[in-house]
C-alpha cells in the first residue's frame, strides 16, 4: 500500500506538471479553435523545442529558459511560411486536406530528426533539471515548480491577448464566423497565420520545458501530441482557461491513477476521463470561455 | 552478507524482457539471497512519468532499486530519482542503461549506474580491443558492449559460410550450429537448445565511460559504492 507521503509528492507532481501540459496543448487549442485544423505535426513542433534547447545549451552554452523566448520566436517564424504556403491554399477545401497535409509534414519532420539528430535518446541536463525541492517529508523536482510557474504565466498572458487586444478581437471573429468577419475588415488569413505562429511558440517553448523534465527522442512527437489531445478536448476548443484547467485536471487524475493502480495506468486513467467528458459534455469542461 | 541495504525495488516494463527479468528473475532471486522486495511495479514500455513508483520506493526505504527498461524511460527514470530527492545506494537499470546514448544523455547523472555487460574491449579475446579502436576510429562516436554482438554474429556466418562451402540454407544452417571457435565476444558453440553462452560482467557507469566492476577478476575498475 503506497503511503502518504508518496501520495501526497505525487499529486503535488500531478499539479505541476498538469501546469505544464496546458502550455503544450494550448498552441493545439487555439488553432483547433480558430482554424479549424487538426495540427498532427503539433507534437513535432515540440520535439523541436526539445532539440532547440538541448543544442542551444550544448552548442552555444545558453541556457534553455533564458532562450524559451529565442525558441518560441523560432519556432513562430517557422511556422508562418509553414501556413502561407502549405494550409492557407487549401483554405476551403474542407478539414481533410489541410490535416493530411500535415500529417506529410510530421512524416517530414520525424525523418528530418533521425537524419540530422539520429535515433538517440536526449535529455536536457542542467542544474535544476533534476534538483529536488522538499517541504517538510515531500519532495517535487524543481523543474516541475519552473515548468508549472512558467507555463501558467504564459497561458494567462495567452489569456490576455485572446481578451482584451485588437488581435484577440479579431481572433475571436475569426472563430466565431470567418466570413461576418472578413466582410467588417478583418484580415482573416492574416489572423490565422499568427494564431498558427502562436500554437507553434507555445509547442517550441513546452517542448523545451518537456526536454528538461523528461527525455526525448525525434518520435516522442505522438505521445505529446495524444496527450494535448486529451487536454485541449477535456478544456474546450479554442478555450485558453479551459486548457489551462484541463492540463492541471489530466495532470491530477494521471497522478492519482498513477498511486492507486500504478503509473503503468496513468495514461489509461486520462484517457478514460477523456471519453467520459466527450460522453457527458461534448464540447469541454470550459468550452464558450476563452 | 551484511544486515543492511535489503530493500530493494523493482521497476520494469511490460515488454517481454521486462516482464521475465523484472517480473519472474529479480524477484526470486531477491527472495533466494533474502532481500526484502518492497516495491515491485510495472509499466508500459513507452511510459514517460514514474514519480508514484518512484515516491514510494523512497517512502519504503529501497535501498536498491533495480530497473529494467529500454533508453528514453531509463533516462527519464534516473532524472526522476534525482529530482525526487532520492538517493538508493545501489542503482541498476538493465538495457536502457547499456548503450553510449544513455551517459551522453545523462551526463554526470549516469555515474554509479550499474548494468549487466556482454562484452567489453578489456575482454582477453583476439580482436576486441581493435575492434573498439576500429570502430570509434572509423564513426568518430563512443563505442560499446553492442558493437560487439553484430560484429561476431557477422563473423560466426563468416566462418559459416567457409565450412559449408555452399549458401544452399540447410548446409549452411548446420555449419553454423557446429561452430566452435573463438570470436571477440568469447567462445562460440551451440548447445542443443541453439545457445552459445558467453561471459558477463557487470559495468558501471564512472567518468562517462563504462568500466568492468565484476567478477573481480576481470574487473577494470573498482565499485563506486553507494550511488553518487
Amino acid at each position: 500500500m503506497i503511503g502518504p507521503e508518496a501520495i501526497a509528492s505525487s499529486l503535488i507532481v500531478g499539479v505541476l506538471l498538469g501546469g505544464m501540459f496546458s502550455l503544450t496543448a494550448v498552441g493545439l487549442s487555439l488553432v483547433l479553435g480558430v482554424l479549424r485544423l487538426v495540427n498532427l505535426a503539433h507534437g513535432e513542433f515540440l520535439v523541436v523545442g526539445a532539440y532547440a534547447g538541448f543544442y542551444l545549451l550544448s552548442v552555444a552554452g545558453i541556457d534553455p529558459l533564458l532562450g524559451l523566448p529565442v525558441i518560441a520566436a523560432g519556432l513562430a517564424l517557422a511556422a508562418a511560411p509553414l501556413y502561407r504556403y502549405l494550409i492557407a491554399p487549401l483554405a476551403g477545401r474542407g478539414a481533410e486536406a489541410p490535416m493530411m497535409t500535415m500529417f506529410g509534414v510530421l512524416i517530414v519532420l520525424q525523418n528530418l530528426f533521425l537524419l540530422v539528430f539520429h535515433a538517440d535518446t536526449r535529455s536536457i541536463e542542467t542544474s535544476y533539471s533534476t534538483a529536488a525541492l522538499s517541504l517538510g517529508t515531500v519532495s517535487v523536482g524543481r523543474i516541475y515548480v519552473i515548468g508549472f510557474v512558467i507555463s501558467v504565466t504564459a497561458v494567462a498572458l495567452i489569456h490576455l491577448l485572446v481578451t482584451r487586444t485588437e488581435f484577440g478581437r479579431d481572433l475571436r471573429a475569426s472563430s466565431e464566423d470567418p466570413t461576418a468577419a472578413a466582410i467588417v475588415g478583418v484580415n482573416v488569413r492574416r489572423v490565422h497565420m499568427l494564431t498558427f505562429a502562436l500554437g507553434a511558440a507555445c509547442a517550441g517553448a513546452g517542448g523545451t520545458l518537456s526536454g528538461l523534465a523528461f527525455s526525448f527522442t525525434p518520435s516522442s512527437g505522438a505521445s505529446y501530441l495524444l496527450n494535448s489531445f486529451a487536454v485541449v478536448v477535456l478544456g474546450g476548443l479554442g478555450s485558453v482557461l479551459g486548457t489551462l484547467v484541463a492540463g492541471i485536471t489530466i495532470g491530477v487524475v494521471q497522478s492519482l491513477g498513477g498511486v492507486l493502480l500504478g503509473d503503468g495506468y496513468r495514461d489509461a486513467v486520462a484517457l478514460v476521463l477523456f471519453l467520459v467528458v466527450l460522453t457527458v459534455r461534448p464540447p469541454g469542461l470550459l468550452a464558450g470561455r476563452r | 552478507m551484511v544486515a543492511t541495504n535489503r530493500n530493494v525495488a523493482i521497476l520494469h516494463d511490460n515488454g517481454p524482457d521486462g516482464q521475465v527479468v523484472g517480473g519472474q528473475l529479480w524477484p526470486a532471486l531477491a527472495k533466494k539471497y533474502g532481500f526484502n522486495v518492497v516495491v515491485s511495479a510495472s509499466f508500459p514500455v513507452d511510459n514517460a512519468q514514474f514519480t508514484s513508483i518512484i515516491a514510494d520506493a523512497k517512502a519504503k526505504s529501497a535501498d536498491i532499486v533495480l530497473v529494467d527498461a529500454i533508453t528514453p524511460q531509463a533516462v527519464s527514470i534516473r532524472k526522476q530519482i534525482a529530482s525526487a530527492g532520492y538517493h538508493p545506494k545501489v542503482l541498476v537499470i538493465e538495457k536502457g542503461a547499456e548503450p553510449a546514448q544513455f551517459g551522453a544523455s545523462l551526463g554526470a547523472l549516469a555515474e554509479g549506474v550499474l548494468v549487466g555487460g556482454y562484452w567489453d574491449p578489456s575482454f582477453p579475446y583476439a580482436g576486441a580491443k581493435e575492434l573498439m579502436a576500429a570502430f570509434e576510429g572509423e564513426t568518430h562516436e563512443p563505442g560499446s558492449q553492442h558493437i560487439a554482438d553484430s560484429y561476431a554474429a557477422a563473423k560466426v556466418l563468416i566462418a559459416a559460410l567457409g565450412a559449408a562451402g555452399s549458401i544452399e540454407p540447410g548446409a549452411l544452417n548446420t555449419a553454423i550450429g557446429r561452430t566452435d571457435a573463438t570470436f571477440v565476444v568469447g567462445p562460440v558453440k551451440f548447445d542443443g537448445q541453439h545457445f552459445a553462452r558467453l561471459p558477463i560482467v557487470e559495468v558501471q557507469w564512472q567518468t562517462n565511460k563504462t568500466v568492468v566492476v565484476w567478477p573481480v577478476r576481470v574487473a577494470t575498475g573498482k565499485l563506486l559504492f553507494p550511488l553518487p
